[in-house]
């Protein structure tokens, strides 16, 4: 019973989890300019993290090794050192979308300015860092989350034709954007659903709690149970603004307009916990990213860290957080525009994708770290076409963004 | 490997170690930083094909902030959009349209282009409509009575129109262009 | 001594032919308790003949899978080979290391063996 209550929490939380400031405002940019044409890209972005993240937790569970020493130990200190400082700068980058996001969640339930929530996200960020359970803070952000389901209820009650919204489904370039522009938004929902950051935290939260090989069926679960209802959240998002701001001629440009399509279906009360989502799903991957910034810097440089640690024992570690907090909050003063870094950040994920999938996939088979969990014919079958999937839209990435001038 | 036996270079050299990889993470947030200042404002002299699509993409960007502005004050209307909520969204609505203006005014068409020029001229007026609408709305929002937002969405409704009609007098200007 | 100025080395014989770069450093735990562990010795260098990339940790046990990756990778590096620490002649010295051309090399004893990289 207790472990059917654990494994029910663990699934709740990966909803919750899974989505963040990335998925959020790339799924209503897409929604209200292309419709649900896009769809299909969530779903292979949903796989390709269900096989990733399955994989990181496996090696985690079975050799107790977090992705990143992993990384260190396979490519060796200068590839590694290489793939760290891609990783890194997109995890910051990530952070300081996420800090941005909680900062427009806050302005939308206060109407203060966003500009004026930056340092007070960031000090309630480290704060919990600092202070909260590793297993607490998961669970509450997770579950606080899950309250984006909101936006699935709000699909719902707009009542829209199904069968339209159906066959909006089919991949199509609508008439009004270019064929470049639609397969960058494709790059950017890919590397929303699949940022490298999800792995870094899965697996290293794997060691923070312990997992052994006993734990195995619970994570696949979580993974493979809570990703694809967090994708199917994804696809809510985009689905509201598809049916309200698309035949209106509205581009979504900001967070707030996420709201709008809510209000629509279900009033202030909708509203009230669509923005409770926000903040949290927000909060939580600020938590996440942060944390992220700290594991993969001490997983390579060999520093102790973990939450399990005081954190006098893991000084360093929190430190290298409080950095990477400090810069996000000195990038926001700049007065850049948050759902701009967050639409860059998902860019810029894909680009870093087949570094951090490269290792895990080659580390799952090795036999001296998994003894006999190495990966099965059809799991390495679908990781390969995947690192090839990962590989081509790495190297699309950066051309499409210059072509087609970030979107716009 | 014991580290007490190691000779003082062995010391150095792992501090040098530690010292690329971190010079490694600076430069990728400087590099990030500069691409983040990058996400300013496209500006500057276009040829005339060039500034045309410009033109209407501006106008676009104008009608969907002003479109915003309007379902914010219609929900608040109908009760189902907390105020200070759509206070946020009209002011990040205030922000787009003001940048779209911004960028239309930086464009700077070639004079031969008289299609650009005068689509441009008549993009203008649109567009600061649009600005006064939306920025109209969130007094209304402050006001908090039924008249004032009755008159806001009307003027948003106005709009709105302006802008779409200037971007189909566009549109057909530019198809004038390709047929002859 | 830290154990890169042992890896990314051309590795000649006495006679100056080129047989590879070294690519990895193998050591076993066998030498007197130190800490939790054995201290480590140093029992040879892997080289490989066609280049001085990384082998991911494809040379330490026979792992066909993933093909796309094992494979490509075992090509590249066929015929790597061990030589045992105690049929190196001479390494070279730090200062040669520095030398931009990078002539400098791991030289292999006359009569050197070449074992099975696997571990």
């Amino acid at each position: 019973m207790n472990r059917l209550l654990g494994v029910a929490l663990g699934i709740l939380t990966a909803i919750g989890g899974f989505l963040d400031a990335g998925d959020l405002v790339t799924n209503a940019v897409v929604g209200s300019r292309f419709g649900l044409s896009l769809a299909w890209v969530v779903g292979l972005g949903i796989v390709g993290i269900c096989v990733f993240a399955h994989m990181s937790g496996k090696v985690a569970a079975v050799s107790g090794r977090a992705t990143f020493e992993v990384i260190r130990e396979r490519l060796g200190p200068r590839a590694a050192g290489l793939n760290l400082v891609a990783s890194l700068a997109v995890t910051v980058l990530t952070l300081i979308a996420e800090v941005g996001g909680i900062a427009l969640a806050l302005q939308l339930a206060s109407s203060v300015d966003h500009r004026l929530w930056v340092p007070v996200a960031a000090l309630a960020v480290w704060l919990v860092l600092w202070r909260v359970k590793f297993k607490v803070m998961e669970n509450v952000t997770g579950l606080l989350g899950l309250t984006l389901i909101g936006f699935a209820v709000a699909v719902f009650l707009l009542g829209p034709d199904w069968g339209e919204l159906a066959a909006g489904l089919a991949p199509s370039v609508p008439a009004n954007e270019s064929t470049t522009t639609y397969w960058y938004y494709a790059v950017a929902l890919f590397g929303a659903a699949m940022t490298p950051y999800e792995v870094f935290f899965f697996s290293s939260g794997g060691v923070e709690e312990k997992w052994t090989v006993r734990d195995l069926a619970t994570s696949r679960l979580n993974v493979l149970i809570g990703f694809p209802l967090g994708g199917f959240l994804s696809v809510a998002i985009a689905a509201c603004a598809a049916i309200v701001l698309l035949p209106r001629g509205i581009a979504v440009d900001s967070m707030a307009q996420l709201v709008l399509p809510v209000a629509q279906a279900g009033g202030m009360l909708l509203v009230a916990v669509v923005i409770v989502g926000i903040a949290a799903a927000t909060f939580g991957a600020a938590l996440e990213t942060a944390l992220s910034t700290g594991y993969t810097l001490a997983q390579y440089l060999g520093w102790s860290w973990g939450k399990f640690r005081r954190p006098a024992h893991a000084a360093r570690f929190h430190l290298s957080m409080i950095v990477a907090l400090v810069v996000a909050v000195a990038v926001l003063a700049t007065n850049v525009d948050p759902v701009a870094v967050t639409e860059y950040s998902v860019v810029f994920s894909a680009v870093a994708l087949p570094l951090t999938y490269l290792p895990i996939l080659v580390v799952a088979n090795d036999p001296e770290y998994m003894g006999e969990h190495t990966n099965g014919r059809a799991l390495n079958a679908v990781g390969s076409v995947y690192l090839v999937v990962l590989t081509v839209v790495a190297l699309a990435a950066v051309p499409l963004m210059i072509v087609t001038r970030a979107g716009s | 490997m014991n580290r007490a036996a190691a000779p003082p270079t062995v010391s150095r050299r792992n501090a040098s170690r530690v010292a690329a990889p971190t010079c490694a993470v600076l430069a990728g947030m400087i590099c990030a930083c500069a691409v983040l200042g990058g996400c300013g404002a496209q500006a500057g002299r276009a040829d005339g094909e060039r500034a045309v699509i410009a033109v209407g993409d501006h106008l676009d960007e104008a009608s969907s902030a002003v479109a915003t502005a309007q379902l914010a004050l219609e929900s608040v209307r109908d009760g189902l959009l907390p105020a200070v909520t759509a206070d946020a969204t009209v002011g990040r609505a205030v922000e787009s349209v003001t940048a779209a203006a911004h960028d239309l005014a930086a464009l700077v068409p070639p004079a031969a282009a008289r299609d650009a020029v005068q689509g441009r001229l008549t993009a203008w007026d649109a567009v600061a409509d649009g600005v006064a609408a939306v920025a109209q709305a969130r007094v209304a929002l402050g006001a908090d009575d039924d008249a004032s937002l009755s008159d806001a969405i009307a003027e948003l409704d106005d709009a709105g129109a302006a802008l779409d009609d200037a971007a189909s007098r566009l549109d057909a200007a530019s198809r004038l262009r390709e047929t002859r | 001594m830290i154990v890169s100025d042992l890896l990314d080395l051309r590795a000649e014989t006495t006679d100056g032919e080129t047989v590879g770069w070294t690519v990895d450093a193998r050591l076993v735990l066998d030498g007197p308790l130190d800490g939790p562990l054995a201290r480590p010795r140093l029992v040879g260098l892997v080289v490989s003949p066609h280049t001085r990339t990384s082998f991911l940790g494809f040379e330490r046990a026979q792992v066909p899978a993933p093909w796309l990756i094992a494979r490509p990778l075992r090509r590249l590096h066929r015929g790597t080979f061990l030589v045992r620490w105690e049929d190196i002649a001479r390494l070279p010295l730090p200062a040669e290391r520095r030398d931009p051309d990078r002539r400098s090399a791991v030289v292999l004893r006359a009569g050197y063996g070449r074992h099975d990289p696997r571990l």
